[in-house]
């Protein structure tokens, strides 16, 4: 088997959905252009040489249609060489397609790609422009269906997590995400973009827009229950969720050979993936057997992880996630999460890699564990190791 | 007379902005002054933005403010906004100036300094003061501007209240109040009273008068605040707020300043003392005891629950000016007249009664009658103003003489009399004129009394208006009638079918009123029909009672007869060859809404709360409404035109299966029950007319019925998806299973039924599906118990 190595990797700053926000209005497929140009140039590998790029989106359509990872390429004005793919699997999309790279270097199947993700919740609302559950499941096990929010609030009540304990999750997500900002912890993976505003005026997009320095726990205690009706039960507000967000990430991944005809510095490699499924009910549960599987497949237990990033699409599904497993809350999201920073659906999975790489890095960590929950009832996990 | 294209309003407080949003109501533009934003710093007074701030958040507050000042939330782009520094020129090209600054001479003075600056020549500024006189404001404004100057006095919240008092100033030229009475009628549909300038002007005198009255005499007779306000609201026809929780409202420093203006105002009034505060308001006064503003007032509400869990509200007590826990009113006149309807009366029970209570409201009434009568010509010249002004500006069901008539002319006198009080001039002039009332009505005109001609002269009308009542009163005009509707002739060939039952709820003698409308147009007897009341709601929807009973005798061939009836008018109207002119107004639910739904065209009032509301009843639309709503969403997707059924298919599902109720005629269009083509009328008092002349402009165009329309079935994808929806809707508790097993059923007719995507279908097929849905419904369990509850209850029941 080959080794695969992570050479570069980079995002652009996580724009709010809100209309008017700095990036709603810009199309999926040119913030996933500016990505793909700078990861290729931050590489220091010739773009001639690259091969194929795979992009994750949770709604590949319209404007994030007709195959966005070979759209984007040819905005970027990269070789028409270079092939593209889009693959979907909702939130992890991002971590997926690390992980399809990665595994096609180790087969030997290719030398150098680019794997990353993209997402822009207002142009292209969740659940896309279109629903069209299937009439037969909907029927035999509606369940299938189940909103995220409603998934959310069904681990808060079924297993025990508490709107207090939320609350102070998403406060401190806000705090963290403010402090990381303000020390420039994201400036390293972050490509600023130029922008075209709504005005007409053109503006550098370079900074997060999601995180809060004025919340309280006051405040968020305050906020009704985002998706619950009269008779509903459970945790979830807007102000202990994730937000919905627009942003684009990409990371170059390439084989040994390559690192070593360029003298390349690896920032890491991806030691386990897994994904694990279950009640479609349910945000959280499926992330287990996935940690577990990923820890296995690398050969570590989970003490042995030095840094987690566990997207925080919900805090209830976050807290469910520590407390399963008995991680230290102190390595979990330290810069802050979704909460406070944006989750921007399948861009997500490739933007965690980058600011859990980057602290690794910055700490000295060896083992850093990335998980998400996804929609339909499923987990993943993927283990990297820093590149000494 | 001079078109009112644009207008200006100076001053963006709550009224200055209620104001321009009932314009933008009405369809008039306006632009929206106020002060630059008060203790910016110096970088802020450069910042455009920043400056506007204080106008800009009074404009944001129009959509959260309740009730909504706006028919609908899309109006509030027709607001520009500025400020007085920076943008007065703006007024250049405004036809109408409305001034609404603080309530100051000197403030009023300079800001008109500035409107004669920019205002172009023949345009028309107006205050809305309603205690500085209008002569004072005009004094020195320059000649042009002063005869185009005068007070319109709007009563808050514009767009509910009718009442538009016009003050003419001393040069004001004649024709600048004819156009505003015009632009006040017929453009933003108020009542106008005519008005002098006189302090409070007309409805805020009388007002001001009843309420100083009752605190001084209140005390004397021992009354206390929940026994007066028992016997001052719906009980003699005035708003439920009726005395003490309205002066709480309003705010007690405010009435207090009110009140001031005629005690400083009018130093000759006979009942000037009246005028002056007892020791308890003045106490109250300074104890910052001034109604909701400052927490607490005539009542305060308490943390304390009863019960029941309801807030404990506390009453003041006059003699100690401290706070009581709340004593229960109870007088023998207000239980005797809780279930009579008719006015009339109710009126005759509580004034001639032989309690405590009702000698109060005696009294009361025949010193407010008095003060009235006394203050013609100094207020106004005729009894129809004062009665209107009080009918408008506080909703009372009639006005002062209008309650002397239906008390019975005599007899209130007599009373009066009997009690030593000295008739008012105007009561002795009606006797020695011969006359036994103060209005009446002699071949469908109505008359009033007029003291300075001591004659009977007729009530000024709007020549739109159309009163039924009055038409039918004339020979010949009910040309057909049973226990719920009448036709009446409306005059150049059009017939009006008009519902005068309870709620007007739909039942068989109305179906059966319809098509008999119906078969005289088709007969070629008349031309056209126009469905209208002037009730108090158009229809509140089926008469659930009938239907309950039907139920519980399993009468499924009846309820099924019912439902096949209604849709049968409703097709034959829509496909009439003779065009049907529909007028809904205030509440038009459930089955008066589908009736609306097959008018050729509708004339909708502003003030309309409609929507197919069924599913609360546990039921869904099927007289023909559900089907309507399918028509209406595929009619978005024209032919030839490859665009998605889907979000209009939503919407219909959305409204039906949530019973959305639309709070206005806008909102009604918005919602999709009707039509934007339909027309909107602001003045409740000219539907009828308007729909009148709706009628006949069709007829004139050369009205042809609809072609049956375009329908195909949207199969089983999108039907999943609302069923999807309603599912998750369950799960998170909006929705119970009952909810759900409805919200499906609206899906399954919305849909098509069981037949393929793109299988061509008729109205008829939808109708029958409408019919299958309602009456399966009919015999589940729930839906029994939801219309038991909404008949004992009047309200929805969640099973």
């Amino acid at each position: 088997m080959e080794k695969s190595y992570i050479v570069a990797a980079c995002r652009t700053a996580v724009g709010k959905s809100k209309k008017g926000s700095a990036i709603a209005h810009v199309r999926p497929d040119d913030l996933l252009a500016a990505v793909l140009r700078e990861v290729v140039k931050r590489s220091g590998i010739p773009a001639e040489r690259f091969q194929d790029c795979i992009i994750g989106c949770a709604f590949p359509e319209a404007e994030a249609g007709m195959n966005v990872g070979r759209i984007g390429l040819l905005i970027a004005d990269l070789p028409d060489t270079i092939s593209g793919e889009t693959v979907n699997r909702f939130c992890s999309s991002g971590l997926d397609t690390m992980a399809i790279l990665s595994s096609k270097i180790e087969c030997d199947m290719l030398d150098v790609g680019i794997a990353g993700g993209v997402e822009s919740m207002s142009v292209i609302p969740m659940g896309g422009n279109k629903t069209c559950p299937n009439p037969s499941l909907i029927r035999k096990n509606p369940r299938a269906y189940t909103s995220m929010g409603q998934c959310a609030d069904n681990v808060a009540n079924d297993f025990g997590i508490t709107r207090e304990e939320c609350d102070q999750w998403a406060l401190r997500s806000n705090q963290l995400a403010v402090k990381a900002i303000k020390e420039g912890k994201f400036k390293e993976e972050i490509v600023p973009i130029e922008v075209k505003g709504l005005d007409g005026k053109t503006f550098i997009f370079d900074t997060d827009e999601g995180p809060r320095a004025d919340t309280t726990l006051e405040g968020l205690a305050k906020l009704k229950l985002a998706f619950q009706g009269p008779a509903g039960k459970g945790v979830t507000t807007a102000g202990n969720a994730s937000q919905t967000s627009c942003g684009a990430a990409a990371t170059v991944i390439v084989s040994e050979d390559i690192v070593k005809e360029f003298n390349l510095k690896p920032l890491a490699r991806l030691r386990g993936y897994a994904v694990g499924a279950g009640d479609p009910g349910y945000l959280g549960p499926a992330q287990i057997p996935a940690i577990q599987e990923a820890c296995r497949q690398a050969g570590i237990k989970v003490e042995d992880i030095g840094l987690v990033e566990c997207n925080e699409a919900f805090a209830s599904q976050t807290l469910y996630v520590i407390k399963t497993l008995g991680l230290n809350p102190d390595i979990v999201n330290v810069n802050g999460g979704a909460i406070a920073l944006g989750h921007p659906l399948g861009c997500t999975g490739t933007k965690l890699a980058c600011t859990l790489m980057y602290e690794m890095r910055r700490r000295g960590v060896k083992w850093g564990l990335e998980t998400m929950c996804i929609g339909g009832g499923m987990g993943a996990a993927g283990i990297f190791e820093l590149c000494e | 007379m001079r078109e009112i294209r644009k207008a200006a309003v100076l001053g963006s407080g709550v009224m200055g902005a209620a104001i321009a949003a009932h314009l933008a109501n009405c369809g008039v533009p306006s632009i929206m002054l106020d002060i630059v934003t008060p203790n910016l710093s110096e970088d802020e007074k450069k910042n455009p933005k920043k400056r506007n701030a204080l106008v800009e958040g009074n404009k944001a507050n129009l959509l959260k403010a309740k009730p909504a000042p706006l028919y609908s939330k899309s109006y509030l782009n027709m607001i520009e906004t500025g400020n007085f520094e920076d943008d007065m020129h703006k007024i250049a090209d405004c036809d109408l100036i409305i001034e609404v600054v603080m309530e100051n001479l000197d403030i009023k003075k300079q800001v008109y300094a500035q409107v004669a600056q920019h205002r172009k020549p023949g345009s028309i500024v107006t205050s809305n003061t309603s205690g500085i006189p209008i002569r004072a404001m005009a004094k020195d404004m320059p000649k042009e501007m002063s005869q185009h100057f005068m007070g319109t006095h709007f009563f808050n919240p514009p767009r509910y209240l009718r009442l538009l008092e016009l003050i003419p100033g001393p040069d004001t030229l004649p024709e600048v109040v004819e156009t505003m009475a015009w632009f006040g009628e017929n453009v933003l549909g108020k009542g106008i009273v005519y008005a002098k300038d006189t302090p409070n002007f007309i409805a805020n005198r009388i007002l001001t008068f009843t309420m100083s009255y009752i605190l001084h005499e209140m005390t004397k007779e021992g009354l206390t605040v929940e026994e007066i306000d028992a016997l001052t609201g719906p009980a003699i026809g005035h708003a439920s707020s009726a005395t003490f929780r309205t002066a709480d409202l309003v705010g007690l420093d405010t009435f207090v300043k009110v009140v001031k203006n005629v005690y400083d105002g009018c130093p000759d009034d006979e009942c000037r003392d009246y005028f002056k505060m007892p020791d308890w308001v003045e106490k109250m006064v300074e104890k910052k005891l001034w109604g909701n503003k400052t927490g607490s007032g005539f009542y305060k509400k308490t943390d304390k629950k009863d019960e029941k869990g309801k807030a404990i509200v506390q009453a003041i007590d006059p003699d100690t000016v401290e706070y009581r826990d709340p004593v229960k009113a109870k007088f023998e006149c207000t239980g005797a007249v809780r279930s009579i309807e008719d006015l009339a009366e109710k009126l005759k029970i509580m004034h001639f009664s032989e309690d405590k209570g009702s000698k109060f409201v005696f009294k009361l009434f025949a010193n407010v009658a008095k003060y009235a009568a006394n203050r013609i010509p100094e207020i106004s010249d005729d009894i129809v103003n004062i009665d209107n002004a009080v009918k408008w500006g506080f909703a009372w069901e009639a006005g002062i003489f209008e309650t002397w008539d239906l008390l019975g002319f005599e007899e209130v006198c007599k009373r009066m009399e009997a009690e030593g009080f000295e008739l008012p001039a105007i009561a002795k002039a009606v006797k020695e004129a011969g006359g036994n009332s103060f209005y009446k009505t002699e071949n469908g005109v109505d008359y009033y009394f007029d003291v300075a001609t001591e004659s009977y002269k007729p009530v000024p009308k709007n020549p739109k208006e159309i009163r039924l009542a009055a038409v039918k009163a004339q020979p010949n005009k009910e040309i057909d009638r049973n226990d719920s509707a009448s036709l009446i002739d409306i005059g150049d060939g059009i017939i009006c079918c008009e519902f005068h039952c309870k709620m007007n709820a739909v039942d068989a003698d109305i179906v059966t009123m319809l098509s008999k409308g119906v078969d005289l147009l088709e007969d070629g007897k008349y031309e056209g029909m126009v469905v209208a009341n002037q009730g108090p709601h158009f229809s509140a929807g089926a008469n659930l009672f009938l239907i309950l009973g039907q139920i519980m005798q399993q009468d499924w061939g009846a309820i099924e007869a019912m439902v096949r009836g209604l849709q049968g008018a409703n097709m034959r109207m829509k496909y009439c060859s003779k065009p049907v002119v529909i007028a809904p107004h205030h509440y038009t639910f459930g089955g008066g809404l589908e009736i609306c739904m097959h008018a050729a065209k509708c004339v909708i009032a502003g003030e309309t709360y409609a929507g197919l509301v069924e599913a609360g009843v546990g039921v869904i639309p099927a007289g023909g409404g559900t089907k309507e709503m399918t028509v209406r969403a595929l009619e978005l997707v024209p032919e030839g035109v490859n665009a998605d059924p889907f979000p209009f298919i939503r919407r219909s599902f959305e409204d039906i299966a949530m019973a959305k109720v639309g709070t206005s005629g806008a909102e009604v269009v918005e919602l999709g029950y009707l039509r934007p083509t339909d027309i909107i009328e602001p003045n409740f008092e000219l539907q009828v007319g308007r729909a009148k002349n709706v009628c006949l402009s069709l007829i004139q165009a050369g009205y042809r019925p609809p072609r049956p329309p375009r329908l195909w079935a949207l199969g089983e994808t999108p039907r999943a998806a609302f069923e999807a929806a309603v599912w998750g809707m369950k799960e998170a508790g909006f929705a119970s299973e009952h909810d759900m097993l409805i919200a499906t059923k609206v899906a399954y007719i919305l849909t098509g039924g069981d037949r393929a995507e793109g299988t061509p279908i008729t109205e008829q097929d939808l109708l029958d599906l409408e019919c299958e849905a309602f009456c399966s419904l009919c015999g589940t369990e729930k839906t029994q118990q939801r219309i038991q509850h909404m008949l004992t209850t009047g309200k929805p029941l969640r099973n």
